[in-house]
């Protein structure tokens, strides 16, 4: 409206110039009483928005639900409030701009939009930002209100998977570690054995000792007494595909599927993020699966360096070779990262002293289904059938369900 | 059909005083009108601009004023101006200014319903309540200037006088919008700076501080245009964007004072969604 009436201001100013007509220029006061008016009205002003989520914490694929109130004092005239979303919250119900208009009287509105974040990591939705105007359009205010609202999309951990529980001996055992790392008493009796220096007395067996003419103390199970580290991928072959569906997503859901099963039952879990660096020491208990996802989270979106596995491993070797754990390689194998597979997959052997065959999980991007998933995929056979021997191979085809493969993977691991 | 009705009836209100106008010169009786109207009301038909069609009237109609109110065709061309003005300024419709008010009031109303109507569109029921307010204030508005314009030419010379008072209420309503913004009535300032996801860093600069925020191109995975904010006390001195190599000094887009806070917007480059996917994937 402001442009439209200069506009009237310059033809008039104009044309009376042009023509040396007084009236013309005359014409001219009607546009500027129509600026000079509006000016003097007031657009909504005294703004007050209160934003609250449902949730701040969600599993990938749920919705929370915004609310937003909004309170408006003084002025007249239309309201737009504008929530920006980031690219990766999707908007499924309702709408995150909103129109109002202001009267006389105060105005005092609220409404709800949902969204679902696609991908996991921690989202924030900044303040609203509020426009407003006058009836003429003449003058706006512009102004951010409200506070920010801090999501975190984590993944799914399937708590509840059905295994094929076979009485059968497992193909995979998690091999015990070493007495040195091992946790805190548990109340699960052992053996009695002889006592030896620094033993607690509350643990001598007076009845046995009595019998045996020997000091004898009870032992009794110590907690964590089995390690499980994963090796993930976090390098590029690991993120390509969809968003949402990439190798390294389902891995991240993965990995926190299994931690939850192990960590329940008293296992130490621990986490190499190969091409970062990053490396959470073995530990028990449910803050150590928070923590592994939120690692996992974290380095989603960080370029990786060029750290091989076999590298990886020799980093590690301390750590394998005082835990002697069960190591689970996640990754997306390719011709390009064969060799390091292999002698990484060797070394980690060779540290266990052949307890244990660690276990690969392959990642594949594309499906046989189209002709470079088809290459890929004759690829992928010739290569894993040479690692079948270093290790115990688990195929994840694009598609299948995380369930599916757990359920398959945890039946074999005793 | 709230919005066709007003509009209908300003093109229609326009379209009838040129005609009465034109037939008045052209001794035409009421068939010069009807066709004018016609036209006139056609064009708004077929385009289903009232603005345009109200536009095209008054430009009908201040080319004979304009003839007639001029002082250098008399000049120029001393016997056509003498037939012509004759015939001109007899009629009752083009001796006082009073239509060409009317026609110029009538186009900024046609402007204002019709970007009322574009708002309606978007803001789905909050553009059309504007119109109760908006139209009284027009009104206002025109009274206003006609009243200035009379004075004007009570107090004799018919430019200066008809020109003070609405420059002196278009000055004092840009000193209230002002005021409060210049006066420093507020007591916290918060400044947004949207740039685009690269690598870089912005500076405000106040009298008491300095303040570096830091922009990066991952940013860019989530958002369109990176926006910035930070609170202060004071109004920043200078805010400048240093990012691949170069170094800008931004100057505030928006600035608008609620209650004790200024907001200050500032934006490096051209005005973007900053939740929209950009044009072009790379």
């Amino acid at each position: 409206m402001k442009k439209s009436l200069m506009g009237y201001v310059l033809w008039a100013l104009l044309l009376g110039a042009l023509f040396l007509s007084p009236g013309m220029l005359g014409l001219a006061i009607v546009p500027l009483s129509v600026l000079a008016v509006g000016a003097l009205v007031d657009p909504p002003k005294g703004i007050t928005v209160r934003r609250g989520a449902s949730r701040r914490e969600v599993r990938l694929g749920e919705e929370v639900e915004v609310r937003v109130k909004v309170r408006v004092e003084r002025g007249v005239g239309t309201v737009l409030i504008r929530d920006p979303l980031p690219r990766s919250v999707a908007l499924v119900e309702g709408s995150n701009v909103r129109a109002f208009f202001k009267g006389l009287k105060p105005l005092e509105v609220e409404y709800s939009y949902r969204v679902r974040p696609e991908l996991r990591g921690v989202y924030t939705l900044p303040r609203s930002e509020v426009t407003t105007r006058n009836p003429l359009g003449t003058r706006h205010t512009w102004g951010l209100h409200g506070e920010e609202i801090r999501i975190r999309a984590v993944p799914e951990v399937l708590k509840v998977v059905p295994v094929r529980e076979a009485k059968r001996k497992a193909r995979i055992s998690v091999p015990e570690t070493s007495y040195a790392v091992r946790g805190a008493l548990s109340t699960d009796f052992k053996e009695i054995r002889n006592y030896q220096t620094g033993d607690p007395m509350k643990l001598i067996n007076w009845k046995a000792t009595a019998r045996m003419g020997e000091v004898l103390v009870n032992e009794f199970e110590r907690e964590g007494k089995k390690t499980v580290v994963f090796i993930v991928d976090a390098r590029e072959n690991m993120k390509g595909g969809k968003a949402g569906e990439s190798p390294y997503e389902r891995a991240i859901s993965l990995v926190a599927s299994m931690s939850h099963r192990f960590l329940r039952k008293d296992y130490h879990v621990g986490l190499y993020l190969i091409g970062t660096g990053k490396f959470l020491p073995p530990a028990t208990g449910p803050r150590q699966l928070h923590e592994m996802v939120r690692t996992m989270m974290e380095f989603e979106r960080v370029k990786a360096s060029g750290e091989s596995f076999a590298e990886a491993v020799e980093r590690l070797k301390g750590v394998l070779a005082k835990y002697t754990p069960l190591v689970i390689y996640v990754s997306n194998v390719l011709e390009g990262t064969k060799g390091e597979t292999r002698r990484g997959l060797a070394t980690i052997r060779a540290l266990g002293r052949e307890r244990a065959r660690p276990i690969l999980i392959d990642v594949s991007v594309h499906g046989a289904d189209s002709p470079e998933g088809t290459l890929v995929e004759l690829e992928k056979r010739a290569i894993l059938k040479e690692l079948m021997g270093t290790a115990y191979i688990v195929r994840w085809m694009p598609g299948e369900e995380a369930g599916k493969v757990l359920g398959r993977l945890l039946g074999e691991i005793g | 059909m709230r919005f066709g009705i007003a509009k209908l009836a300003v093109v229609l209100s326009a379209a009838v005083l040129t005609g009465l106008a034109y037939s008045s010169i052209l001794n035409g009786g009421y068939a010069v009108t009807v066709a004018l109207t016609l036209i006139i009301v056609g064009v708004f038909a077929s385009s289903g601009s009232a603005s345009k069609a109200v536009f095209l009237a008054m430009v009908l109609y201040t080319v004979p004023y304009t003839i007639g109110a001029s002082q250098f065709l008399p000049v120029a061309f001393p016997t056509t101006y003498r037939q012509l003005a004759g015939l001109i300024l007899k009629s009752s419709y083009f001796s006082t200014a009073l239509p060409v008010f009317a026609l110029l009031g009538l186009s900024i109303t046609a402007d204002y319903v019709e970007g009322l109507e574009r708002w309606e569109k978007v803001l789905k029921g909050a553009g059309g309540r504007n119109l109760p307010y908006g139209i009284p204030l027009i009104l206002l508005a025109f009274a206003l200037a006609l009243m200035v314009t009379r004075l004007g030419e009570l107090g004799g010379g018919a430019l200066p006088g008809a020109f003070v008072l609405p420059i002196a209420l278009l000055a004092l309503g840009l000193v209230v919008s002002y005021a409060s913004i210049e006066g420093g009535s507020y007591r916290r300032v918060l400044v947004a700076v949207e740039v685009p996801p690269v690598n870089g860093s912005v500076l405000i600069e106040t009298p008491d501080e300095e303040r570096v925020l830091q922009v990066s191109r991952s940013a860019g995975f989530e958002w369109r245009a990176v926006r910035l904010e930070a609170e202060l006390r004071g109004r920043p001195r200078r805010v400048l964007f240093r990012g691949e190599g170069r170094e800008r000094i931004l100057s505030p887009l928006v600035e608008s004072v609620d209650g004790e806070t200024l907001f200050l917007l500032y934006r490096l480059g051209e005005k973007v969604n900053i939740q929209s996917p950009p044009k072009k994937f790379w």
